[in-house]
């Protein structure tokens, strides 16, 4: 069997029969708990969410009036309406994710949880939240709705004018 | 009267059922009766000899026995909980409520629960400072303080994944702000917050994760370290020496 072997003991060795089954059985062992555990973590993923809509309709833009600050509380969004148009300014705080409160008497906004504080256009005051609120974007429906994607921002200085 | 007590006693032990359970007789010999305790199962957990010095109450201040003890008494309060509590965003802090006002001694079951989990974090801190200040760290017990401080990190855990239960505003905002502040980790930060709360917010999903966390994974997480963490204690030699 291992002619080869005696006649050139220089030449490398060919894996033997047994090495070989051995290292095939651990090697299927190891590959199958590591297939295993991959599938495990990705078990722990879910693929489908029962949450709520991300896209949702807000009214027609008349329901607005001209410098209002309307609070949708189901969304957590405030809608801004001025001269330039329209904001859907989220109402997530940028820290860890609190709702601002907007203050009363004033167009600044405040979160509840560590102080944060935005001024108008959302724009950081005082931290510890890092990054001005999103602004969602605003798009207008065939029927006439605005509806206002939680999930696509766009620039704070980007108005949706009808 | 001794009669009557002896004649019971040996009625009690003197069958086939007791001898089962108890082969050997109770032990006379010193020797004899530190292997009653070295031979039993339940006992076993105490060192043969105990020093002096590491029964003085101001050495450990009982930290890790008291810790162990607020676990155990989690526990016993947990399981009884979980009879009445439903893990459904429907249910959850309505069934929290009738634990405390309609279920017999719910309310007293939830509070012991509610505060021995607070005590046990304060045991188990300052159980470790008691062990960092004594130096019972160091060789040959360095291995038994990394136990420590993954047992620590499960108190934290079970915690955590408490307090979020009760369903109220405060679980609620309370664990968004958390897991919040587990998205901020690099990399891994975003994943691991959709997989910890099962969704991109705190929900059904979250609750569930939670729940069974609490009640299954984490406890026998801290079970299994526990058992490593005592059978150290008695290999690294017993509670270490005051100086």
């Amino acid at each position: 069997m291992d002619h080869s072997d005696k006649t050139s003991p220089s030449e490398a060795k060919p894996m033997g029969r047994r090495d070989f089954l051995t290292t095939l059985g651990w090697g299927a062992l190891f590959a199958s708990i590591a297939s295993t555990g991959a599938g495990m973590i990705r078990f722990l993923f879910p693929n489908v969410l029962f949450e709520k809509p991300t896209r949702i309709r807000v009214g027609r833009p008349d329901d607005y009036s001209p410098g209002s600050v309307t609070y949708l509380e189901s969304s957590r969004v405030f809608i801004l309406r001025n001269d330039k148009g329209f904001r859907a300014m989220s109402a997530v705080c940028t820290h860890l994710g609190c709702t601002v409160n907007k203050d009363a008497g004033s167009n600044s906004y405040s979160c509840p949880c560590h102080g944060s504080k935005f001024d108008e256009n959302g724009g950081v005051v005082r931290g510890p939240a890092p990054k001005s609120l999103s602004t969602c974007e605003v798009t207008l429906a065939p029927s006439g709705h605005m509806v206002v994607d939680l999930k696509s921002f766009v620039p704070p200085n980007h108005y949706f004018r009808v | 009267m001794t009669e009557i007590i002896r004649l019971l006693s040996r009625f009690i032990t003197g069958n086939r059922v007791w001898k089962s359970v108890f082969r050997a007789e109770s032990p006379v010999t010193e020797r004899g009766q530190s292997e009653s305790i070295f031979h039993n199962v339940w006992l076993h957990i105490y060192p043969v000899k105990v020093r002096k010095d590491a029964l003085r109450f101001t050495y450990t201040f009982c930290l890790g026995g008291v810790s162990f003890l607020l676990f155990l008494l989690l526990i016993i309060t947990g399981v009884p909980l979980m009879f009445y509590y439903v893990p459904s965003v429907e249910q959850a802090y309505g069934s929290m409520k009738d634990l405390e006002f309609v279920v017999s001694y719910g309310l007293l079951l939830r509070n012991m629960h509610r505060w021995a989990a607070h005590a046990m974090v304060i045991t188990v801190f300052l159980h470790m400072a008691r062990v960092f200040y004594t130096g019972s760290y160091k060789s040959p017990r360095e291995f038994n303080w990394v136990v420590g401080v993954f047992l620590l990190a499960l108190t934290l855990g079970l915690s955590f994944t408490g307090y979020l239960l009760p369903w109220d505003q405060l679980a609620f905002w309370a664990i968004t702000v958390g897991t919040s502040i587990a998205s901020y980790v690099p990399w891994l930060g975003p994943s691991f917050k959709y997989v910890l709360i099962g969704g991109n917010e705190v929900g059904q999903g979250a609750l569930l994760r939670f729940y069974v966390l609490h009640t299954v994974v984490l406890p026998l997480a801290a079970v299994l370290m526990m058992a490593a963490h005592f059978w150290r204690i008695r290999k690294d030699g017993g509670i270490s020496k005051p100086l």
